[in-house]
């Protein structure tokens, strides 16, 4: 039984991570990222890690995706700009993954693979006692760096987003250095397949502000 | 084997019977919702299907039923079908968690009203509510149509904001009990419910929760002055009918959570007996709902940077603060006991 659901959501994960990369829109393949971060859950809360499934879902697919849809949405990328290939990037990509290819089979064929039926961790690993245990005892001082990095990060951020100076007349003003004048081409936004009602110019969106204001 | 295929079964019919009973909830919730609307409003609200217009959930859901189901051009068909469906789903399935009263028995067997005890129960509803945005916010991408962008892309941004204060605020009463699991939960509240320790974080739960279930005075992504009506505009039908479905399947479903973290679950008060459990949750969930109604009657809408204000303002720090303090207190009683 294990073994069958196991086998069903690698199918799964696996195909929707060929998907991913394969789609020519970039919401669908936000989309199949998020079916790749729900079978990878499932397959946690088999290794009887409920915790981290919990917190793959919260994460990845409840912010982490949501954000790259508000970014694909608000920049309404055309199918045609992504298709665009580049012969340098794919090169060294293949070269990469022939790399971990290489790696992966010297680790098989030396036998550093461990191979035992034993749980390599303790019973109740990955439960949120045991997490949580580990967290606020052994590596409470890196846990503690980690979340003033984030921190770091997070006010970094804000201060880049944040424009010089901020008047009431530039406030509402987010049409970028050009002021707005450079007419987007029709077809141009507003939805998936660019049809009549799809030339919304950024300027007239309303900005949304997802925790940084504007005052006016 | 047998007793595994009977454990399967008898969990099918948990789930069944949960689903019909939502479901009928669902439709009388907007009956309630229409009459207890038109008495604060000086009016009598649905009087003519039925006595005292009860059966017009049925007219509407026949209305739903037969109308047309439009996609539009230029739409994309694959997403605009299946969001309504996402956002259903996501709001029904936090529901498998939440125990609807203690062991009883039926015929001799002991049966538990909970269709799935998990150890990680709030987690479980944060995860899945957390998936409910998709609904919205691809369903206003997929209809091709700047009111729908903008009103799925503002759901968006309003969801992800109230989930932190949601989420924080759950962490007060899941420190008093020492679980994340739900039996555990409200068997910590036999004696005192929670809402008497918790009162911050209840009001901060209530709050967010209206927030995330769009409901009026947060009800912006539908704003229909500006928006005509959001995310749904393009949406006819059946599909239609999905998404109000999933609003009102929402709004049950935070009433359950606030009954069960912080009204005591099914723990009455005076008479206890283990078959009156899931009449006290649905009283207390019932008492919910109108509370919701009744805000809905009396508030006005907010403008959209004061939502955002109270948003990041108010409710963040507020709850950052009921969770230190709930924390320390929480260990001082421990210490000095």
């Amino acid at each position: 039984m294990e073994l069958f659901m196991f086998a069903l959501l690698g199918l799964v994960s696996i195909g929707s991570s060929l998907a991913m990369i394969g789609h020519k829109n970039p919401v669908y393949s936000a989309l199949y990222m998020v079916v790749t971060f729900a079978t990878t859950a499932v397959m946690f809360v088999l290794l009887k890690a409920p915790f981290i499934a919990a917190v793959q879902i919260i994460i990845y697919a409840g912010a982490v995706v949501v954000l790259f849809l508000f970014v694909v949405m608000f920049l309404n990328l055309k199918a045609a700009v992504l298709l665009e290939r580049r012969r340098g990037p794919l090169l060294l990509a293949f070269v990469l993954a022939g790399l971990v290819a290489g790696e992966l089979a010297a680790v098989v064929a030396t036998g550093a693979w461990p191979d035992t039926d034993e749980a390599l961790v303790p019973p109740g690993f990955g439960s949120v006692a045991s997490v949580a245990t580990v967290l606020f005892t052994r590596y409470l001082v890196p846990f503690e760096i980690a979340s003033i990095i984030l921190l770091t990060g997070m006010v970094g951020a804000l201060a880049l987003a944040r424009r010089e100076s901020i008047t009431p007349e530039t406030a509402y003003d987010l049409r970028g250095p050009d002021g707005g004048r450079e007419k987007p081409e029709a077809g141009d936004g507003g939805g998936p397949a660019g049809g009549p009602d799809a030339s919304v110019e950024p300027a007239e969106r309303e900005p949304v502000p997802i925790g940084v204001e504007v005052h006016r | 084997m047998l007793a595994a295929l009977g454990a399967i079964g008898g969990t099918a019919l948990k789930v069944a019977l949960v689903f019909g009973i939502l479901l009928t909830m669902v439709a009388y919730l907007v009956w309630l919702e229409r009459k207890v609307l038109g008495h604060i409003q000086s009016r009598r609200g649905p009087l003519h299907v039925g006595p005292h217009g009860l059966l017009q959930p049925l007219a509407d859901i026949t209305k739903l039923f037969l109308k047309e189901d439009v996609i539009p051009d230029g739409a994309d068909r694959v997403i605009f079908s299946l969001a309504p469906g996402i956002a259903v789903a996501s709001a029904m399935s936090a529901i498998a968690v939440i125990p609807f009263g203690q062991v009883v028995s039926l015929f001799g067997h002991p049966i538990r009203l909970h269709i799935a005890d998990v150890d990680i129960g709030i987690l479980y509803i944060l995860a899945v509510g957390s998936l409910g945005v998709y609904g919205l916010i691809l369903g206003g991408w997929a209809s091709n149509n700047k009111f729908s962008l903008l009103g799925g892309l503002r759901s968006s941004a309003q969801m992800v904001s109230y989930e932190l204060s949601l989420g924080l605020a759950l962490v007060g009463p899941l420190m008093l009990a020492g679980t994340l699991r739900m039996q555990g939960i409200v068997d910590a509240q036999r004696n005192l419910w929670f809402i008497c320790l918790q009162p911050l974080g209840f009001i901060i739960y209530i709050v967010s929760a209206l927030a995330e279930t769009n409901r009026i005075p947060f009800d912006l992504p539908e704003a229909e002055s500006e928006l005509v009506a959001g995310y749904h505009v393009e949406y006819s039908g059946f599909k239609f009918a999905f998404f109000f479905l999933a609003e009102y399947v929402a709004m049950i479903t935070v009433a359950c959570v606030a009954t069960t973290l912080f009204l005591g679950g099914y723990h009455g008060i005076g008479v206890n007996a283990a078959w009156l459990g899931p009449a006290w949750f649905m009283g207390k969930v019932a008492l919910l709902l109108f509370l919701f109604i009744w805000i809905r009657g009396t508030l006005p809408r907010f403008r959209y940077d004061q939502l955002m204000q109270l948003g990041w303002k108010v409710l963040l720090p507020l709850a950052f603060l009921n969770v230190a303090l709930t924390g320390v207190i929480a260990i001082w009683l421990d210490r000095s006991s």
